[in-house]
Order: C-alpha cells, then structure tokens, then sequence
C-alpha cells in the first residue's frame, strides 16, 4: 500500500510538471518558427517563451533575459479574418483582424492597437514608418515606443509582410535603456536571415 | 513590476474614484448638497497615527509621479485643471494638487492627502468646463469629507471581524462538521457587501458635495447629470456595437458605486433644486468657449488614445457627442478611423466618405490627407489617392512615416 502510495505520488509530481509550461532551448543555426512556417538562423541561444493563454497558434516569442525586458516575435503565415491577439467577439476593444489587403496605415495602427489594448499601453508612439525587403517581399518597418502600467518605456521594431494574401511579422520588443539596442543588431540578423518554408 | 498601477493598488484602501461603475444605491435618500460642510479645513494635517500613515505612502508616490513617463507633459493643461480646481475651493486653499496622467479610461481619483488624479481619458469626453468642474468637484467631496481615512478605518475594523468569524469556524469544524465554514462564508459576504455599500454611500455624498461647489463658483450645475448621462450612452452604444446586453457594473451589490442611472438621476433633482434656490441674477455659465480654446491642441491626441482601442460603439458615440458643437476636420477625420478600424461591412465606404468630408474642413489635421489618399487609392481613384498624400507630405514633410508614404506615391 506504501508503495503504491508513493508510486502515486510521484507520477503525480511528473503529471504536474508535464503541466508547467517551460522555456525551451533555441540553439544556433537553422530552426523553424511559427509551426514552420518559416525559417531563422539565430547566431546566438535564445529561450523559447512557453506558449500563455493570450498566444495565439502562428505565433512564437524567443527571449533572451526574460520578457519584461526584450524579446522576439514570430508570426507566420496569419490568413485573413484572423487577429495576432487572440480575442472574442463580443470584446469590447478589438484589434483590428488581418485582411490582405491592408495599407501601410492600416497595419501601423494594427500594431497600436494591439499594444493600447493587449499590451496595455497608455503612452504609445509611432516613430518611423519605412519600406524594407523581409523575407525577400516589400515589407513595411514600424518603430514605436510605448509605456504601460509599470512606468518603464520600452521600444519595438516590427516587419511585416503580406505574402500570397498572408501575414508574416517579426518584431523587436525591449526596454529603451540597454535591452532593445542591444539585441537589435541580432534581431536584424534573424530578420536577414528569414526565409519562408 | 513596482509601477504606477501597482502602488496604486497599495493605495486603493484610501483611495476615492470616480469611476465608470459610479452611482445610485438602494433605497437611499437623495444627499443634500446644501447640507455638507467640510471636514478638514486650510492647512489640515494628518490627526492620528492611521492617517499619517496613508499620507506617508501617498506622498511616495506622488513624489514619483512628479517624474512619471504617465504624466501628461503639457504644462498648459495641468496649470488649467489645477486653476479649475482652485475656482471650485474659492479662497480656502486646501492644498489639493492634482496631476493629469495618460490613461484612455473615463476616470479621476483623489488620494488621503489631497493629490488628485485626472485621466486624459476623463479630459477627451468633457464637452465644456462645466462638465470637468463637476468632477473635479466630486472628488474634491471626497477629500473634503475625508472619505478614504473613513473608507480605510472600516476596512480594518471589518477585516479583523472577519478574521475573527474566520478563525472560531476553524476551530469548531472537527465538531460540527463544514457547516460552520458555511456559517462564516455567509457573515464575511455580509461584512464584504457592506464595506462596498459604505462607500457607495460616499459616492453619493461627494457627489451632492461637488454639486454644491460647482454651484457655489457659477458653474451650471446641470453639467453634473449631463456627464453621467453622456457616459451612460456611450456604455450602451459600446454594448449595441458588440452585440451585448448593456449591463450597469455599478446596479451590482457589491459595486462601489452607486447605479448610474440613479446617480445621473439625483445629480439632475439636485441641480434643479439648487437653481431653483437662486434667487438673485446670477447666471450660471458652463464655459465653453474657455475648454473648447484649451481642448483644440490636444483633442487630436486625446481622441487618439480612444479610437485606436478599437471600441467602435463608445468611439463613434464619442466623436457624435462632441460634434453636437459642430462637426471639425479632427472629429470627421476620426469617424472614419473608427469605421477603418471596425473594418466590417460597408465600413470602407463609411470611412472613405468621413475622410472625404474631413479634408473638406479647412482644420483638417495632416493624418486626413493620408488617411483619404489611402482610401481613394483603394477605391480605384489612384490619381486622386497620390495628389492626396502628395498633400500629406506637403502639409507634414517630415511626418513619421513620409518615407513610406513617398514609396506609396512612386508605386
């Protein structure tokens, strides 16, 4: 009976550790993101960020010092109708669904609102907006900053590209003292380095 | 994650909001604005050890919100509120301060020790002075009956009853099984509901105090129930627009506030009382003219703030509300991010024809011209579209996204 007990204790503690999510190990070299829609080559480990309840399916964070002070989004391949914020329908505040054929503003203020409303931030500025090749298609390039509830302002670099009526975005996101300058020239190397599957 | 928001929470004990989720309560008597005198006076000091302590957290925090990334750096707006005010407290100088932070939500709060907050969100649905005073009056009432030492003293005394309840049912379950959980559950609800039933109370009071302020300096005192009524509308429009029911978080129970459409109610009775009390030529005024010269160069970002939260309901209620003084370039500009932003049927046209009549306004802000070359091009109307954001570059050369719009233009 002892036995038995401590059999099931112990399946019990692996159950709940199976359960916990955990960051994983992204080795240097090729690897697929955003359930492979496309292909990166990191120069450097990163840390895969468990998937939360706000994750929505074609997207994929890495970090390297932990969230809250910078860290890599991916998403590949977001077909029309669909958000990059996971929400309901009857939500009040909704950021705006992908469509194909979104204009340079609209995917500009795509972004602010999800930063004003998943995000939470109260200050939020746009700072440059510019044409740039990703994935080997015109893209546009949106730098912003923002600041939330806890006062610290942080900076964001996101790419987005429409391709073959698809979305595919890459983003930047990290405190504006140390953390986003210092990984930016990584960031843009995983952005040259990107490539559809 | 120490931040603003966080040592807010710490605060909330002391704390008196405005709040959405504001107004009306059970079976209450209407408060007498008249009734109320204040209970500190010029250069009032903390009394007891309770007091001294909530003032000496709130003063940490103020001393960080003086460099705060939240706070709106616009000297012109902050010296206004602060004069608004002034104008409310007369000559008794009760040394309020008050500080507007950026924050999209329809709210003000006043903390123990007489520092107020004003979120820009309360700011972009004024339509004139009037309505700002009469919550700023309100949450002077606040701080003038000393409601957030009241607040936290019944707070301490209730949670220690409810520990108390707590602990005798613990010690009695082995006997009588999980009944007496059951027992105690019951009472601490009780205890829980009638904390929030004490402030709802004070609502009402700070309300009918605001009133009497706003009154005392001129103000029409009518702007009270019409800021309630505005937000009501605009909760309701939010709810139509998602296909929901309208439901008052305030009709609650446990709310802190009493039900809204009874509050806008007593705020309307009152007001009608006091002016039928004034028996001398006095005119009340609400001051237009002075918030509509002080709202023009921020309206653009206030508006901004509520749009792009993509809650078209309460956005286009907003925008309607607001140019009930007369449609503007800014407000049609916004109608039609409203509608871009919703993106459902027939929103495209809907945005288009804003956008066309935005530019049409000689005020019409540089994002217009973007915003309707955008929407020509789509449309078909190329040509139109280009010498449109050929505007755009013209009016805002070195707008944040001009290179991206010069490559639009060479496509």
């Amino acid at each position: 009976m002892t036995t038995i007990k401590a059999f099931a204790r112990v399946l019990t503690c692996f159950t709940l550790a199976a359960c916990v999510p955990t960051y994983t190990l992204v080795s240097p070299g090729r690897v697929a993101v955003s359930k492979g829609a496309m292909v990166v080559e990191p120069k450097s480990a990163w840390n895969r960020v468990p998937n939360g309840p706000q994750t929505i399916p074609r997207q994929e964070n890495w970090t390297h010092n932990g969230p809250l002070l910078e860290s890599i989004t991916f998403i590949g391949g977001l077909v029309p109708g669909e958000a990059i914020a996971k929400q309901k329908a009857k939500d009040d505040r909704q950021v705006p669904p992908f469509r194909a054929d979104m204009t340079p503003q609209d995917l500009v203020s795509m972004i602010e609102s999800y930063y004003r409303i998943r995000v939470g931030a109260a200050v939020y500025e746009t700072t440059d907006v510019r044409p740039v090749v990703f994935l080997g298609q015109p893209a546009v390039q949106v730098d912003f900053s923002y600041v939330v509830a806890d006062e610290v302002k942080r900076l964001g670099r996101s790419k987005l590209a429409i391709i073959d009526g698809k979305l595919f975005a890459m983003s930047l996101d990290g405190t504006a003292l140390h953390y986003f300058a210092d990984a930016l020239p990584e960031f843009e190397e995983i952005v040259a380095s990107a490539a559809r599957r | 994650m120490a931040g603003f928001l966080r040592r807010r929470d710490v605060l909330t004990q002391g704390l008196c909001g405005c709040g959405l989720v504001v107004a009306g309560w059970p079976a209450s008597a209407r408060v007498n604005p008249m009734s109320l005198a204040p209970l500190v006076h010029p250069g009032y000091v903390p009394a007891d050890a309770d007091e001294r302590g909530l003032w000496q957290q709130c003063e940490e925090f103020e001393y960080e919100l003086a460099s705060s990334n939240l706070l709106l750096q616009d000297p012109t707006v902050q010296s206004y509120v602060h004069a608004i005010t002034n104008r409310l407290l007369g000559e008794r100088d009760f040394g309020i301060r008050t500080y507007v932070v950026r924050d999209a939500e329809f709210n003000a709060s006043m903390f123990p020790n007489g520092m107020m907050l004003v979120h820009t969100g309360l700011l972009a649905r004024m339509r004139n002075e009037a309505q700002l005073a009469a919550v700023l009056g309100h949450e002077c009432g606040h701080y003038l009956r000393r409601h957030s030492l009241e607040r936290h003293r019944d707070l301490k005394r209730k949670s220690a009853a409810a520990a108390i309840v707590g602990l005798a049912a613990a010690g009695a379950t082995g006997a009588t099984g999980s009944n007496w959980f059951d027992l105690a559950n019951s009472i601490n609800t009780m205890l829980v509901l009638s904390v929030y039933t004490f402030s709802r109370g004070q609502e009402s009071e700070a309300d009918a105090y605001g009133l009497k302020l706003l009154a005392e300096c001129g103000y029409m005192p009518g702007a009270a129930a019409a800021v309630w009524a505005q937000i009501i509308a605009e909760r309701k429009a939010s709810a139509v627009a998602r296909k929901k029911r309208y439901r008052d978080h305030s009709a609650s129970e446990y709310s802190t506030h009493p039900p809204s459409q009874e509050r806008m109610e007593d705020l309307a009775a009152s007001a009608d009382d006091i002016a039928s009390r004034v028996h001398d030529s006095r005119e009340f005024e609400d001051r237009r003219a002075e918030w509509l010269a002080l709202a023009a160069p921020i309206r653009f970002s206030l508006l901004e703030e509520q749009i792009k939260l993509n809650d078209p309901g309460a956005s286009l209620y907003l925008l309607e509300s607001l140019a009930v003084d007369g449609w503007t370039g800014t407000l049609r500009f916004f109608e039609g991010e409203a509608y871009r932003l919703r993106g459902g049927v027939d929103d495209v046209a809907r945005a288009t024809a804003a956008y066309l009549a935005a530019v049409a306004f000689t005020d019409a802000p540089p994002e217009a011209w973007r915003a309707h070359g955008y929407a020509q091009i789509q449309s078909g109307h190329a040509d139109d579209g280009r010498r449109a954001l050929a505007h755009y570059l013209e009016l805002k050369p070195d707008a944040v996204d001009a290179a991206m719009v010069r490559f639009t233009l060479v496509q």
